[in-house]
């Protein structure tokens, strides 16, 4: 009873590591994942998922697909986006920083602009 | 399984953690108190069943595993509303799922041994004891670094 508890924890330990060591890197808390410098991408929103923990939109970039990581609720509200400015079809410009691996197509915005109106996620960052 | 996520994410309580602020906030901050209870009771009881200090047992118990139960079941109950928010993204990472099945582990191994040896392991010998301990403390661990690091590799 004992050792056939004590087995499958084990397995079930090495199993959790193994996980672990095979997850592929895609970070999206601070900066420490991103280049450090700024990328400026222009597209067509694909498809919205806002809300916490952070919004994502998928941009379609001249057939490229970029995901962008946007705010959380309070964020994008200070920055001054509404419900239905990011939307899908709408046209936007993304200033932030991309993951440092360049095959993700994954960045973090810091300001967004629509129809020639900019809004500031993180204003203490350029 | 995708259905029962997808349930999870269009729940009343996961529409209005997705879109609440200060909601949101206290449900994190919530979850992290569960894991300081759960935590910071777990790892001096275990040291001391492991022979830190050599001071009696029972008494330290006594305080130790109520304040670690109530900690799992607060960091439980905001976490199952947490990852109800974004329920498909997070069943996909294997760090979450590697979380939960550790945390079924430990919960059901205390559970387990509680139940054969009484809510303070009065009736266990030491040696079971420290070697519980020692599981225990490895695990809960474990559970904390990986549900830190959800927030890095999502």
């Amino acid at each position: 009873m004992t050792m056939t508890r004590r087995t499958t924890l084990a397995t079930a330990l090495a199993t959790g590591l193994g996980l672990v060591l095979a997850t592929p890197a895609l970070a999206h808390h601070g900066w420490a994942w991103t280049t450090g410098g700024n990328i400026v991408l222009t597209g067509i929103i694909r498809s919205v998922s806002l809300g916490n923990p952070h919004g994502v939109l998928e941009v379609d970039a001249e057939g490229e697909l970029w995901t962008v990581e946007v705010g959380q609720p309070w964020r994008n509200a200070r920055a001054g986006l509404v419900d239905g400015d990011l939307a899908e079809g709408v046209e936007v410009t993304i200033e932030g920083e991309p993951s440092a691996d360049p095959d993700e197509r994954l960045m973090k915005a810091e300001r967004i602009t629509i129809a020639g109106k900019v809004y500031e996620l993180y204003p203490a960052r350029s | 399984m995708e259905g029962l996520l997808a349930a999870l994410e269009g729940s009343g309580l996961a529409t209005w953690a997705r879109g609440a602020r200060w909601g949101y906030a206290a449900l994190s901050g919530a979850h992290v108190l569960g894991i300081a209870l759960l935590v910071g009771a777990m790892v001096p009881l275990n040291l001391v069943r492991l022979g830190l200090g050599r001071v009696p047992q029972e008494p330290i118990a006594r305080v130790l595993v109520p304040a670690a139960g109530v900690g799992l079941a607060l960091a439980a109950a905001t976490g199952a509303v947490l990852f109800a928010v974004r329920a498909s993204e997070y069943a996909a990472l294997a760090v979450v799922q590697a979380k939960l099945i550790l945390v079924a582990l430990g919960t059901a191994s205390a559970l387990v041994l509680h139940a054969a040896y009484g809510w303070f392991m009065e009736r266990a010998g030491a040696r079971r004891r420290a070697i519980h301990a020692g599981v225990s403390l490895v695990l809960w661990l474990m559970v904390l670094a990986l549900g830190r690091l959800i927030a890095f590799v999502g």
